[in-house]
């Protein structure tokens, strides 16, 4: 399959007065069309960051980043059209990403008629609140009127408005109750699998994200840790540092517990951005950890077919 | 079918969302009397010509036989020193204090708002901080002062106190709107309709500006009661309207010289003042209910 999405030694610094963030250092990803692509990470990863860069919402500090072969390391309001209709986002909150002011149908018109002038209205509208499983009577209805549900569907039927190739997903059901966030996932399946979408799925929600990708990246302060296919990453993984995150999953059946890597208790917290630890950004909370840890950073590596690796314990066996 | 059951709903929803801002509004007693007293004194300016008593006092006429003439049943607020009966020029002297807000306002507020969408939208442009400091400078000089100055260059007649009122007063509404749309501008509702290509002009007056409406309304409707004071206080000091102009600053500056034993003159017309200034902000603090969401 070809790479949609091409990135390759991606950073971004935030310069601050009390120094500089590195929020995204040095990241390569492929992403491959039609695939549900996972990223994970802790709060202040820098997951949502990527995100924005591939929105052209920052721009990055340096690195490529391609989409179908072109440079789109262009900030938002100087992109192609094409551009813009190709690529979609559906943000977190869904109270802060529709206007309080505007009703369903003006939010949705917007998109429709700068990209698909000839769509006819407000048929195309009906068709995208049917795709979201919203009712038909909604079109008029305020986002104050609607449940935080409810509003992350206009917010992906808006995403859907341009028919885009990718969509980013930036935590798409976790500001909402976990009683919808099992219909939001559904309805992003079904759309992925009918109009052969390539979804970028950032979330920190592991056991969400088992059920959801293809394949997954996982970052910790910045950097890719480990990226491998689905089944491989959460049955056989090898940074500790998945496998910390991972055997910190509640699970319910002994089945499941089986499936878990052998327990490695989560120690410590995620260090301040401001100043990374030396060496390997993961050593202080590694249980594992070694002398050359704290002075060298290991390198992404394919330890096994497909599936990269960032870690000095692996870094021998190659 | 769809589209008859949707207009159907929409004109129903319309009506809903109206008669919320009504129930808002109205929930608080005061605004009502704000209103209801500022649409009385505006029907008052209108229909002056009928409803006062000497309608011909209002412009050139002395009839010395009458000066002076305390209140009285033929003269409920007493004449004046030409012997002009004051209620009546106090009713049409409405006429310019709502001459005077209505054209500052519709002056200031269009280009005050969008020049500070613009800056606010395009917060490190060259051209925005030029607006901005510029409107600091007018900001830094209090309006008052800065009307003062620039009515006593000119020669002293309504046109100018109007443009002098106006020239000091668009800076609070750039520097209101370029605040509120600096933070209004980060929030993802923005950063989406840049994601699906919407113009800059879209976004600054199709996204942002509906939700700085009930902001800058209420700062309309409060500011009307000061630009009505600027205004007074203009003709006091003889920079606006000119006799024989029945405006209500020039009576209160005329009736002066008489104080205290022919109290009249001046008391009357400021009390007007009072009253216009006070319903104005009444209404405003209404309007402020009606936009705020918080309370339901």
């Amino acid at each position: 399959m070809a790479a949609i999405l091409e990135i390759k030694g991606l950073k971004k610094y935030f310069k601050t007065r009390k120094g500089t963030i590195k929020a995204v250092d040095d990241v390569d990803l492929e992403i491959e069309e039609g695939e549900i692509f996972g990223l994970v990470g802790e709060s202040g990863s820098g997951k949502t960051t990527v995100a924005n860069i591939i929105m052209g919402l920052y721009l990055p500090t340096s690195g490529e980043i391609k989409y179908k072969g072109n440079n789109i390391a262009i900030p938002i309001n100087k992109r192609p059209k094409w551009l813009k209709k190709e690529i979609q986002i559906v943000f977190q909150n869904p109270a802060s990403s529709l206007n309080p002011k505007k009703t369903v149908r003006q939010i949705l018109e917007v998109p429709i008629s700068i990209h698909r002038p000839d769509a006819p209205l407000p048929q195309t509208i009906y068709e995208l609140l049917e795709m979201v499983d919203l009712p038909p009577e909604f079109i008029d209805r305020h986002p104050e009127e609607l449940g935080g549900g409810e509003k992350q569907l206009v917010a992906i039927a808006r995403a859907l408005s341009t028919e885009p190739s990718l969509i980013v997903l930036d935590e798409p059901t976790s500001s909402l109750d976990v009683s919808v966030q099992g219909k939001i996932i559904n309805i992003l399946m079904k759309l992925q699998k009918n109009f052969g979408l390539t979804y970028i799925f950032i979330t920190h929600n592991l056991s969400l994200m088992s059920n959801v990708a293809n394949r997954v990246a996982i970052m910790y302060l910045g950097k890719i840790k480990e990226i491998a296919k689905s089944e491989e990453f959460f049955t056989n993984s090898f940074h500790p540092y998945t496998k910390m995150l991972l055997s910190s999953i509640p699970v319910i059946t002994e089945e499941e517990e089986k499936l878990k890597p052998k327990k490695i208790l989560s120690t410590g917290e995620i260090p301040g951005a401001l100043k990374l630890p030396e060496g390997c950004s993961f050593h202080p909370r590694c249980p594992f950890v070694m002398d050359v840890c704290k002075v060298k950073d290991p390198p992404l590596i394919e330890v096994s077919p497909n599936h990269l690796c960032s870690c000095h314990l692996y870094l021998n066996k190659q | 079918m769809d589209e008859k059951v949707s207009r159907k709903n929409l004109i129903k929803r319309i009506r809903n969302k109206y008669g919320r801002y009504w129930y808002r509004f109205k929930r608080n007693k005061l605004s009502i009397v704000g209103l209801g007293v500022l649409i009385a004194l505006i029907l008052m300016a209108i229909l002056a010509s009928l409803i006062t008593p000497y309608p011909s006092n209002a412009g050139l006429y002395i009839n010395l036989s009458q000066e002076n003439l305390p209140p009285s049943l033929a003269h409920p607020f007493g004449t004046d020193m030409l012997g002009r009966d004051i209620l009546t020029r106090i009713i049409f002297g409405l006429r310019y204090s709502f001459l005077l807000v209505g054209v500052v306002l519709s002056v200031t507020v269009i280009p005050g708002v969008v020049l500070g969408l613009i800056a606010g939208y395009y917060p490190k442009r060259w051209f925005s901080i030029l607006i901005m400091r510029v409107a600091d400078i007018f900001v830094a000089v209090p309006p008052l002062l800065l009307a003062l100055s620039i009515a006593s260059v000119l020669t002293p007649n309504i046109t100018n106190a109007m443009f002098a009122v106006s020239l000091a007063w668009w800076p609070w509404y750039t520097r209101l709107v370029y605040t509120s749309t600096t933070s209004i501008r980060n929030e993802d509702f923005v950063r989406a309709a840049e994601v699906i290509g919407a113009s800059p002009s879209h976004i600054m007056f199709s996204e942002i500006m509906p939700n700085l409406l009930g902001t800058i309304l209420t700062k309309v409707s409060l500011d009307a009661g000061w630009v009505i004071l600027i205004g007074a206080a203009l003709s006091f000091v003889g920079l606006g309207a000119q006799e024989p102009t029945p405006d209500l600053g020039t009576m209160i500056s005329e009736g002066a010289a008489y104080l205290p034993q022919v109290w009249w003159i001046s008391i009357f017309p400021a009390i007007f003042i009072v009253i216009i200034i006070l319903a104005f902000n009444l209404l405003g603090d209404g309007i402020k209910d009606m936009f705020s969401s918080s309370i339901r």
